[in-house]
């Protein structure tokens, strides 16, 4: 929601002034051993190689080959989230619209509904609690195609958190009971289980 | 009859029988003629009548702004939302649709609005803005805090028939009984008592014009101007007159004087705007003072009345002068006719005209976004529904956003024609900004002049996309973990292809250099082509295809090689649907501009509503958006920087094509994807790349525009390793050309080489790169 300077733990310091003197550098480098050849090398296009659309390709012979071995590569890391991210904490604007959803849904309203919860994602898109709320709307208008959509969009914004990806395995094992497919229902449910720590197959 | 012709066979003389029968024939036709074409007028003006009474356009509005806490807004963003809504700026707030303002804290208090999922009453706020952020949203009586408010929606056109007529329907109890006093006092004193055509009316005109020394008062009836209201048509004036008499007959003949007038009210032209004719009182209130008809003073009631005798003639923006004259005229007449008192005219008549200058040129301020609208309409309703049913198409369209879009594209196309001495208006551009998750169309540019109704180059400029492409044929790599990782090494070294029919395929890059073997990640921010191209014909055309149509894209795409370096034409909207599926983590949502429509009354017709499909694995996704971040952090588009911090995070991608001929940037924060696209209509050389052309659009827009940091969120499967940025194969984390990069489980490198094994930390290139470490630390 802010521009704050989050933990992006890759910041590179040095990035812009390598890519602007890359050119210079790679140019004015003295000549660097070779190392391609030793390498494991699996893509390495040097010899004949034949496409899959029959195309063939072959180094052009009379181009003399510069080799700059070398590009150089950022030595900062690029920034990866190292701790599991879980539900953020929602704002009373989500909570008054989730209230409102709820009430909507209680009365039977269910594009009411669903249309105060696109209204929450717009706030706060990234809130996998709301993804999962839409989908089991979906899933009550037996629309199992979106529920199921709309649960795996959930599941990749609750990583770390066991619980809402269980509540959306089990989302997902409704739809797909709904649409007969019993087996990747009952696959689903499993994994809903292996989250929550049950044994699979154990009565729920 | 029998008695007449047995007195003719009394008097037998043929030719005065047949004479007499001929004539008698002779009536009955024409009888029997003017039966029919009074039945004919009679149908034409019923079905007019009927047609036109409820002929009510589709309006359309932007999405109303939610406030609350902890939102982006800035105090000059929200001051613009408020001018774009017509709110008055006053001392103290306390009718709906004023504000005051305060530094940073505004008193607002909103306009209730009916929207599809109900009402939203009218609030009287307090709200605080603070570095960009709303920090408080209070009730202003009470100050308890609120935590969503919804304003109205601003209209930002309408869908109107050929004839371009626009219309605001009031009811004729709602409309203030002062103005149809005055209408009636002007235009037809014996309304109620006349049966469509009055020779009193006739006579009394003539005599007050010729007191008056000039036209004041016309002889037709409000009918008869109503029935000419419909037939706007060159036709003789005698045949037209006669005509009009007869179905203004007919209409007082159908129809209630109350319904009459009610249509007189909604039909009567009032204006001109560009192509767009203004009809009725509703939309003339609005259209030159900007507010409903029961907010008007007695001098613009007088004003709106005394248009109805030529609105071009006494046009009050052209001719303020003659205006001013024919409104007091009026006012006269309402004191003479003791509708007001003489005090209340005089005071009226000292009043200015009044009239809100600069009226919104054309249809829509927003007509490229307003054609995206419409195209989607076409799928669900019928143009006939669309132009009068008075349809309410609630959009997306953010005016915030389009307004930065707008200023972005127009001034940097100005000043890099400037800088490289180009005539100025050669240069042409488009943008598309959608949110990520939801998939709406936020703002859309089709042209340089925003205001220009035609080729919508968002939408219609077919042009090629150059690097724009590769994502997608690092995606297709990506896919398969066992082949490729972001270490993955590429060979960077001329590369020449036989093409069956088509001859020899030599690629290039941009810098005419070849760089060797480079890392996966390396080529793609760096859009090297050569690499790009072994990858893709690894990964073979048929598979990037594939990937191209997941992410969106639909149309022509040629199944060659040259492909994977972007030989293939997209519009911006679809190039704009492809990176939302990138940005979307592999989930694709189809672009669209409509969230709601809504019938005349209120009753909710149609959802958009918002759907997802999952068209790519979350991983590879990831490690293709991880790169584009490298793109904007040291890539071809480092020198976004230059107008973005650097923590917003962005991932993006620069493409050129050949001869520079197309300029893009696309690219996405944490919620906007954004395309904009820089070159010629005539598809010659324009001069720029993508990175100093479209990017310049780019990152002069999104510095105006509120978006948030892009975090990927990295899936369960992705891990990270580090990895020798020289050989591709994994290493410690304290060397110094070491770099941790994340990849699918179970594809890290399986060799290890230690610091010293790196490609020598003695050799020139590191100390060198040492040595800008150095001082930048």
């Amino acid at each position: 929601m802010k521009r704050t300077a989050i933990d992006v733990t890759g910041m590179i310091v040095l990035g812009m002034a390598l890519s602007l003197s890359g050119c210079a550098l790679t140019q004015n480098a003295a000549p660097v051993e070779d190392r391609s050849a030793t390498r494991a090398n699996a893509h390495s296009a040097r010899a004949k190689t034949q496409t899959p659309e029959g195309v063939e390709v072959f180094p052009a012979q009379n181009e003399p080959l510069t080799q700059h071995s070398i590009e150089p590569m950022e030595t900062t890391p690029v920034p990866v989230p190292e701790t599991p991210q879980v539900a953020v904490p929602q704002s009373p604007a989500v909570v008054a619209l989730l209230d409102n959803a709820d009430r909507q849904a209680g009365s039977g309203k269910l594009d009411g509904a669903a249309a105060a919860l696109e209204r929450a994602l717009r706030i706060e898109p990234r809130n996998a609690g709301l993804w999962q709320r839409l989908a089991d709307i979906r899933l009550r208008q037996k629309q199992p195609g979106q529920a199921e959509s709309l649960a795996l969009k959930s599941n990749t914004l609750a990583v770390g958190d066991k619980a809402t990806q269980a509540g959306n395995w089990r989302i997902i094992a409704k739809a797909r009971r709904m649409r007969g497919d019993d087996g990747g229902a009952r696959q689903a449910d499993s994994r809903a289980d292996a989250l929550l720590g049950r044994d699979a197959g154990s009565a729920h | 009859m029998a008695k007449r012709a047995r007195s003719a066979r009394q008097a037998p003389r043929g030719a005065s029988r047949w004479l007499r029968r001929l004539l008698l024939t002779a009536l009955l036709a024409v009888t029997g003629l003017g039966v029919i074409y009074v039945a004919y007028l009679d149908h034409t003006i019923r079905s007019q009548f009927e047609g036109k009474r409820w002929a009510l356009p589709a309006r359309v509005y932007a999405r109303p702004l939610e406030l609350y806490a902890g939102m982006t807004l800035s105090a000059a963003q929200f001051t613009e939302e408020l001018q774009n809504l017509k709110y008055r700026a006053v001392k103290s707030p306390d009718v709906p649709g004023t504000y005051s303002q305060q530094g940073d804290r505004f008193q607002v208090v909103t306009r209730g609005f009916t929207f599809w999922d109900g009402k939203e009453v009218s609030h009287a706020l307090t709200v605080e803005l603070r570095d960009g952020h709303l920090t408080a949203l209070n009730d202003s009586a009470g100050g308890a805090p609120i935590g969503l408010v919804r304003m109205d929606p601003a209209q930002i056109g309408g869908i109107y028939t050929t004839r371009n007529e626009d219309r605001i329907l009031v009811r004729l109890q709602e409309v203030p009984p002062l103005l149809v006093n005055t209408l009636l006092s002007v235009e037809d004193r014996t309304f109620y008592s006349h049966h469509g055509v009055s020779g009193r009316a006739i006579l009394r005109a003539m005599f007050s014009n010729i007191r008056a020394g000039g036209t004041v008062q016309g002889g037709s009836t409000l009918t008869q101007q109503l029935v000419k209201n419909f037939f706007l048509s060159n036709e003789r004036k005698f045949k037209r007159k006669i005509n009009e008499a007869i179905m203004a007959l007919l209409l007082e003949w159908h129809y209630q004087k109350a319904e009459i007038l009610e249509t007189y009210l909604n039909e009567v032209y009032l204006g001109q705007d560009g192509a767009r004719a203004i009809h009725g009182f509703g939309l003339a209130s609005q259209f030159y003072f900007q507010r409903p008809l029961d907010q008007l003073q007695p001098q613009q009631v007088a004003l709106l009345v005394a248009l109805v005798k030529g609105p071009s003639y006494y046009d009050p923006r052209r001719y303020p002068a003659r205006a001013k004259q024919r409104r007091d005229v009026v006012l006269d007449v309402l004191a003479e006719q003791k509708v007001l008192t003489p005090a209340q005219a005089t005071q009226a008549k000292a009043q200015p005209l009044g009239v809100v200058p600069g009226s919104p040129s054309g249809v829509t301020p927003y007509p490229a976004f307003l054609d995206l609208v419409k195209r989607q309409l076409r799928h669900d309703y019928r143009e006939q529904d669309l132009t009068s049913e008075g349809l309410q198409i609630f959009t997306t369209l953010d005016p915030l956003v389009q307004e930065s879009a707008e200023h972005a594209l127009t001034t940097r196309l100005q000043a890099l024609e400037k800088s490289r001495r180009m005539r100025r208006g050669v240069l042409e551009g488009s943008v598309v900004v959608t949110s990520i998750e939801g998939g709406e169309v936020l703002a859309l540019v089709g042209g340089r002049d925003p205001r220009f109704t035609g080729f919508n180059r968002a939408l219609d400029a077919q042009r090629q996309i150059g690097s724009l492409v590769k994502p997608a044929v690092y995606l297709a790599a990506l896919a398969q973990p066992a082949h490729y990782t972001l270490a993955t090494l590429l060979d960077d070294s001329t590369l020449s292809l036989k093409i069956p029919g088509q001859g020899y395929w030599t690629p290039q890059d941009y810098d005419r250099q070849y760089h060797g073997q480079v890392l996966l990640i390396t080529a793609l921010a760096h859009s090297y082509n050569i690499p790009t191209a072994r990858l893709g014909l690894e990964v073979g055309v048929p598979k990037v295809i594939e990937t191209l149509r997941h992410l969106g894209v639909e149309g022509d795409i040629p199944a060659y090689p040259s492909l994977f370096l972007g030989a293939v034409n997209m519009a911006p909207i679809t190039v704009a649907q492809m990176y939302q599926t990138l940005a979307g983590g592999g989930f694709r949502t189809p672009l669209s501009a409509i969230r709601e429509v809504l019938a005349v009354d209120g009753r909710p017709l149609q959802r958009y509503p918002l759907t997802v499909q999952q068209v790519a694995a979350p991983a590879p996704v990831y490690l293709v958006n991880t790169a584009m971040q490298q793109v904007v952090r040291r890539g071809t588009a480092v020198s976004l920087s230059h107008y973005l911090p650097s923590d917003l995070g962005i991932a993006g991608k620069t493409g050129t094509t050949e001869d520079m001929r197309d300029s893009w940037f696309a690219g996405f924060t944490g919620d906007k994807v954004a395309v904009v696209w820089v070159g010629r209509d005539d598809n010659k050389p324009a001069g720029f790349s993508g990175a100093t052309g479209a990017l310049t659009v780019w990152g002069t827009m999104m510095h105006d525009v509120a978006s948030r940091p892009l975090q990927l969120t990295r899936p369960a499967n992705v891990e990270t390793a580090w990895i020798d940025s020289f050989s591709g194969q994994r290493t410690d984390s304290d060397c110094e050309a070491g770099v941790q990069l994340p990849f699918i489980a179970g594809s890290v490198p399986g060799a290890f080489v230690s610091c010293h094994q790196s490609a020598g930390t003695d050799n020139p290139v590191e100390k060198t790169i040492d040595w800008i470490k150095g001082i930048l630390r």
